[in-house]
């Protein structure tokens, strides 16, 4: 089966910057499939990301989406057709709630009534009561509901394809974990493929089909998250996942994190 | 109410009018210049710096300078320099806050916009222009304030504005005009302030309705305005008069003003023109007519030294100005305004100063005043070589308070003109000037070619010649400037109250 998204040997280097900040990443990730860019502050998973909707163009290597080079398709097109998820939801300030979800839809000239029945849907299909929330300004809403907000309005258009960085930070745990659980219910609901960016490995093994370990640009471990804590396969992705089994550990005692 | 108030108070619709439209216009006119400029400079940042660096070094032009360079560079007067030097003006807060303001939008909002799937050009104008909408609102503010503030200086160009108010109330020592003109032009600027920040409260709160408010008080402001002006209206234009910036000048274009409107002519007072603006104004048409000085058009503008007598010089004068430029000098109104050597009474005696010649060993002991212009003339440079002048400093002052100076022992000696009810007022003494540097300075009237083209009109305007003498003259300028007196009231008993009847007839009979 073809690939919805395929990284083939993708190098970034950014200009009057130093190393490059993606190197020779291929990955691909699967229709319907939820991949995890785990790693830490500057690994360059937000690179890695922003090469599918070319918000960031490949120095080296391509990068498919659904078998055709991105660089083929005009590049304002392709975003329209690919939802984009930003920490804190990024909502434009000047418009309310209702204007920030239809902001894609207005883009791609749909009619105002199927405009205002998809804003409705969504508000409610992301857990907003509609009538509350649609005229609200986003300095209204609290993180949850901002972040909320960004999920409709990523999803407006009806993409196949959800790009997210970093969607829970910045986020209170207890919403942070109510959110995520709202990401596995619309991607299972919506036969999504997201690639999720995130520094979380938790939150990348709970949510993810695969994950992907970036460091200083280069992909050091890739599988299923079962597979990936039996055999991490490289010393970093290992003493990643031991942190992470020693946090849990501390938090909720031996019988938790023993397992392996 | 005080009766001086209710004087100025009535002129103040006049003068409000074309004030807010100057402002209205050049503000709008600078909008719509500098926010398509700052779009520009969001786009390719490039231009930004540039940009700014031109605006920045515009604004540290002089703004008097700026109007002052606008009508020659322009070859007119009136309200198109006054409005090019305001639009000039207004630009800079404009575009600079524009500019800012676009530029420091949070960039994961410019990241998101894109992402999702805004093209560059939708991206500045459906998130950035309007994030920066407040920034932009406030460097109108800005500029809206400076632009009031500025265009008071429109009068010395030739356009109307709360100037007049002020330049004229500042020569005439009608303090009660200057105020009612600060006090309009602050007034005015604190009030559109308002407004605007009114529309800033209705972006930031969602409040479309408070911007409406905003809008309709400033459209029917400016519709106000603009009905009282009218500046579409056609028809003939009425016949501008002309008047520089000192008290024998406001009077004499009254007295001009009497004549015409007696005939029933339309007028227009173009008021505190800067001294060389109303010759070219005259020359270019932009002012019908005006009083000038023989002497001052001999040295100035035909470059002359020679002092053949005040006969000679009159009629090489008007034959210049019909040859060089169709002006026509319809004659000497009867007096003379000279520069002249003034010093105190009691110091002259005291010192046996009787004439310049006796000033000179007194000189490098004493400081000299004159005008604004007189250090830049010819005749100063005359006087000085000729008689081999030296004076320990010199000082230039408005004439409004020049006497002030001399009899606050400032200054010793004043360059005053002759005609001033001032120099008997402050008792002063005029030498005598026996090498007759100085060219006559008598007062002549000048008409523009279509004026000279007009036989009513000038005929309306003949009487008065050689009707105002120097005594009636240098009382009428003392009634303003020491009694304190109108400029409309000096205007009255100087003028002859009905034409003389025989002359009425000589005239018909011409016909
Ligand atoms: N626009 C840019 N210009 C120059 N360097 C950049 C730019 N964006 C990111 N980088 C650099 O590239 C590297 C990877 O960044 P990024 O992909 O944002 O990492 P991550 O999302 O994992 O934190 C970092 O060293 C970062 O400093
Ligand atoms: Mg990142």
């Amino acid at each position: 089966m073809q690939p919805r998204i395929e990284w083939r040997a993708v190098s970034v280097r950014y200009p009057n910057a130093g190393a490059a900040a993606l190197k020779q990443l291929s990955a691909s990730v699967e229709a319907g499939e939820l991949l995890a860019l785990v790693g830490e502050s500057g690994s360059g998973k937000t690179t890695a990301l922003k090469c599918v909707n070319r918000l960031v163009e490949p120095t080296e290597g391509v990068v498919l989406v659904d078998g055709v080079d991105v660089t083929q398709v005009d590049p304002v097109a392709l975003r329209r057709s690919i939802g984009y998820v930003l920490q804190r939801g990024a909502l434009f300030p000047h418009l309310d709630v209702a204007e920030n979800i239809a902001i894609t839809p207005r883009l791609l000239g749909w009619p105002a009534g199927r405009i205002a029945e998809r804003v409705d849907e969504l508000l409610a299909c992301v857990g907003l009561e509609p009538r509350a929330y649609r005229r609200r300004s986003p300095g209204e809403l609290s993180g949850g509901q901002a972040q909320r907000v960004g999920f409709a309005r990523a999803l407006a258009a009806r993409p196949r394809v959800v790009l997210m960085d970093e969607p829970f930070g910045a986020l209170d745990a207890l919403i942070r974990a109510e959110l995520q659980d709202e990401v596995a219910r619309l991607r299972r609901e919506l036969g999504l493929t997201i690639v999720l960016v995130t520094h979380d490995l938790g939150e990348a093994l709970a949510l993810a089909d695969r994950v992907a370990v970036l460091r200083s640009g280069e992909l050091v471990a890739e599988g299923a998250p079962e597979q990936l804590v039996r055999d991490p396969g490289h010393p970093y992705a290992a003493a990643l996942f031991d942190a992470a089994r020693r946090q849990a550990r501390r938090m909720l005692g031996p019988e938790v994190g023993g397992a392996a | 109410m005080n009766e001086a108030l209710a004087e100025q108070l009535e002129r103040l619709p006049r003068l409000l009018a074309p004030h807010v439209l100057l402002v209205a216009g050049s503000l709008a006119t600078g909008v719509l210049v500098s926010l398509p400029l700052s779009l520009l400079c969001a786009r390719f940042t490039r231009l930004a710096a540039p940009v700014l660096a031109l605006a920045s070094l515009v604004q540290t032009i002089p703004a008097l300078a700026l109007l002052a360079l606008m009508a020659p560079l322009l070859g007119s007067i009136g309200v198109l320099p006054a409005f090019l030097a305001l639009v000039i003006y207004s630009v800079m807060p404009i575009a600079r806050n524009a500019i800012t303001g676009l530029r420091e939008v949070d960039p994961a909002l410019i990241e998101a916009a894109r992402g999702v799937g805004m093209s560059e050009g939708q991206v500045l104008l459906r998130v950035r222009a309007p994030l920066a909408l407040p920034t932009m609102l406030a460097g109108l503010r800005t500029a809206t304030v400076w632009t009031v503030g500025l265009a008071t200086l429109s009068t010395p160009v030739g356009a109307r504005s709360l100037g007049n108010f002020i330049f004229s109330g500042l020569q005439t020592q009608n303090f009660t005009a200057v105020l009612v003109g600060c006090v309009a032009a602050a007034g005015l600027a604190l009030a559109l302030d308002a407004l605007l920040a009114l529309v800033e409260q209705a972006w930031a709160r969602r409040r479309p309705a408070l911007a409406l408010v905003a809008g309709a008080v400033l459209a029917s402001g400016t519709a106000w305005a603009a009905l009282r002006e009218e500046p579409w209206r056609g028809g003939p234009a009425p016949l501008r008069i002309g008047a520089k910036t000192f008290t024998e000048q406001y009077i004499l274009a009254r007295c001009i003003a009497t004549q015409l409107e007696r005939e029933g002519r339309a007028i227009e007072l173009v008021e505190s023109l800067g001294s060389t603006v109303a010759f070219d104004a005259l020359v270019q048409g932009d002012i019908d007519v005006y009083v000038d000085y023989s002497g001052t058009l001999w040295a100035n503008y035909m470059k002359r030294s020679d002092t053949p007598g005040a006969a000679r010089v009159l009629a090489e004068v008007s034959d210049w100005l019909a040859r060089e430029h169709g002006v026509e000098c319809l004659g000497p109104l009867g007096f003379e305004n000279a520069y002249a050597m003034a010093l105190p009474r009691e110091r002259a005696i005291e010192l046996g100063i009787d004439d310049v010649g006796d000033l000179v060993r007194h000189a490098p002991n004493m400081t000299l005043g004159g005008d604004y212009e007189f250090f830049a003339r010819p005749e100063w440079a005359a006087l000085r070589d000729r008689y081999g002048l030296g004076f320990k400093d010199r000082r230039s002052f408005d004439p409004s308070l020049m006497f002030r100076a001399v009899e606050m022992g400032e200054v010793d000696v004043l360059a005053a003109f002759s005609s001033d009810g001032r120099i008997a007022a402050y008792d002063l003494v005029v030498l005598d000037e026996p090498l007759e540097v100085l060219p006559p300075y008598d007062a002549v009237l000048l008409v523009s070619a279509r004026v000279a083209a007009d036989p009513a009109a000038r005929a309306a305007l003949l009487p008065l010649i050689g009707a105002i003498d120097s005594e009636a003259m240098r009382r009428a300028n003392m009634q303003v400037d020491v009694e304190g007196q109108t400029v409309e009231a000096a205007a009255a008993l100087l003028v002859p109250p009905t034409r003389p009847p025989a002359q009425r007839e000589v005239e018909e009979d011409a016909k």
